[in-house]
């Protein structure tokens, strides 16, 4: 669990606590914990959707905080327990949006170039880990087309020019991506270390 | 068909922050709890970073990508990675209409190149000591193992890799330098003497 978030040292997980919420999620502890990754993946991503720059923190402050409320929800509770970890987490954004430092957004600059330099090298070296048939579309969905000539239509153009569906090529491309996205942070930690 | 586009258009306003608040409400819930949601909300999520990259965005959707949906620093670090993909392939394909089999080649050769390197350099240059011994005189992998004062699990390991780039051969138990491995010791000591000619 995180350190940051508010009053977030007098409410450390404990094992029991986290049995608790297991328990809760579902009687069969694998299972549960299946639920609890899921929905702590859902929280992240709902936190990031609101444009939270710690939004790993939120969702583990929120689960923290399902756990402390547990003992007195417990025998009552009735229906999905997605939606007390939903209210919970409104809670814990409007902290966030209370006492998050003001400060201008993210910006957005295109990696300097020694840094391409590496980042090349690593993708290159974990292209060699994707199937033949994967580099090729990858290669024609960022590559296909002078850039000027992209349209918002490019993956169904695609899709059409690959004989599959449109929903193949976005799982696809998507699969493929996120595998050398990983790859390339793994290798650039490595290299940097 | 209509409805799944519907149901883009709303995760990619939802991802742009442009949802009224109730909207946000439904879609937050949805997501928590329709797992196939969920992962069209991830499609939609990487298909937006890829347009941002492509400069296929509206004015509007360009802003609000960079003014929400890139406050948050993984999706920041994950679009930086997602440009060096795209500017790698972009190169690739427009050098010219042959590069896509010649990019292939190259990467091929580079991977070949790489693991000949690593067999090599694997436990502190074994792999190259172990070449270097070959070359002189074909050996049992036991009298490797004495030579190197080193356990057999080791040697094996180095000599499996050696084995698999086609550096050595094992024939009946005997181990070989083979001609790509004689070519490879030969270009190993040209550079070095290149080296030595560069530095005089």
């Amino acid at each position: 669990m995180s350190s940051s978030g508010s009053n977030r040292a007098d409410r450390t997980l404990t094992s029991e606590g986290f049995d608790s919420l297991l328990e809760w999620l579902d009687p069969d502890r694998e299972r549960a914990g299946a639920k609890y990754e899921e929905i702590r993946r859902r929280l992240i991503k709902i936190f990031m959707g609101r444009a939270c720059s710690s939004a790993e923190d939120l969702a583990d402050e929120t689960i923290n905080r399902v756990i402390s409320k547990l003992s007195e929800i417990k025998s009552d509770f009735r229906g999905e327990p997605a939606r007390y970890f939903y209210g919970l987490a409104n809670k814990v954004h409007l902290e966030y949006l209370r006492k998050r430092p003001l400060q201008p957004s993210g910006t957005w600059d295109a990696p300097a170039s020694a840094r391409v330099e590496l980042e090349f090298q690593c993708l290159e070296q974990c292209l060699g880990t994707l199937p033949e048939s994967e580099r090729q579309l990858l290669l024609l969905y960022y590559g296909g087309g002078k850039r000027a000539q992209r349209t918002p239509d490019v993956r169904n153009e695609l899709a059409t020019k690959l004989g599959i569906s449109l929903a193949a090529l976005r799982i696809r491309a998507f699969r493929s991506k996120v595998h050398l996205q990983k790859c390339i942070q793994r290798c650039l930690e490595a290299k940097e270390l | 068909m209509q409805r799944v586009v519907e149901k883009r258009d709303l995760l990619k306003k939802y991802l742009l922050g442009e949802l009224a608040s109730e909207q946000q409400i439904e879609v937050e819930m949805r997501l928590l709890t329709d797992a196939e949601y969920f992962e069209e909300l991830l499609l939609v999520e990487g298909e937006l970073a890829d347009d941002f990259i492509f400069g296929v965005l509206s004015d509007d959707e360009d802003e609000r990508v960079r003014n929400h949906f890139l406050a948050v620093p993984e999706r920041r670090e994950n679009l930086r990675i997602t440009k060096t993909i795209e500017q790698y392939f972009s190169e690739s394909a427009t050098a010219d209409p042959t590069s896509h089999s010649k990019w292939e080649d190259k990467l091929r050769e580079a991977q070949v190149l790489r693991q000949r390197f690593g067999a090599l350099v694997s436990n502190n240059w074994m792999g190259l000591y172990l070449l270097w011994l070959l070359q002189h005189s074909p050996l049992l992998k036991s009298e490797l193992t004495s030579k190197l004062n080193a356990t057999n699990s080791v040697v094996a390991t180095s000599v499996n890799r050696l084995i698999q780039c086609g550096l050595i051969e094992e024939i009946e138990g005997l181990l070989f330098c083979t001609r790509l491995g004689t070519e490879s010791l030969q270009n190993l000591e040209n550079i070095g003497e290149r080296d030595v000619h560069t530095r005089k």
